[in-house]
């Protein structure tokens, strides 16, 4: 990817990669300073900051310490400036009761974006989400529901 | 526009995509924003991701 633009920041999501695993020796060759949460299956995601050592600040939404796992968040600082990044994503479960953690995680943050929204920082942020789609044939597939938008 | 097509029943030709992936920004930085796209070409490469690359340049 950062072949084709040499951009400042990254987010990758779908590691499909444990964090050992992780290719941070590359991504450094490359350029790139990295911070990473990998998963052994679909999930995980990093970002990735050129000619920068990125710093995590949090690894899980807060409000639910059970949590290990659908969250990245991580920032940027360099020089005098504070610059914020945060990739998210969550599995696509396809049954409760994960389904309903999804929905649970979704509200966790919206109010954590809230708080930061009000703290007026210049903030990016990456995500992927399952919205529903425009196709009818896609509304069987319980990945998306209404409830996701 | 769109960020995802499927590996199956050949979804690129017929632009049958689905937009997964976005970039927010919050009110303070979006005044910044130059510009936005997908590079799609990237989808079409040999052993592609089936998610191709969303970008923004900020000023």
């Amino acid at each position: 990817m950062a072949v084709f633009r040499k951009p400042d920041v990254v987010a990758l999501q779908e590691l499909k990669s444990a964090d050992d695993d992780f290719p941070a020796s590359a991504i450094g060759k490359a350029g790139y300073g990295a911070v990473w949460r990998g998963q052994k299956t679909w999930n995980g995601v990093a970002i990735l900051a050129r000619n920068a050592d990125p710093v995590l600040t949090r690894s899980e939404l807060p409000g639910d310490r059970d949590d290990r796992e659908g969250a990245l968040y991580r920032s940027r600082r360099q020089r005098h400036h504070r610059h914020q990044a945060s990739i998210f994503r969550t599995a696509n479960p396809p049954a409760r009761p994960k389904f309903d953690f999804k929905l649970a995680w979704l509200k966790r943050l919206k109010l954590h974006a809230a708080k930061f929204l009000k703290a007026g920082y210049p903030r990016g942020a990456g995500r992927r989400l399952q919205r529903r789609p425009d196709r009818a044939r896609y509304l069987s597939d319980s990945v998306v529901g209404t409830r996701m938008r | 526009m769109y960020t995802f097509w499927d590996y199956k029943r050949k979804p690129l030709p017929r632009d049958a995509g689905l937009r997964l992936d976005h970039l927010l920004l919050s009110p303070a930085l979006a005044p910044r924003l130059i510009k936005a796209g997908v590079d799609r070409k990237a989808r079409a490469e040999e052993g592609a991701s089936d998610h191709a690359p969303a970008w923004i340049v900020l000023r």
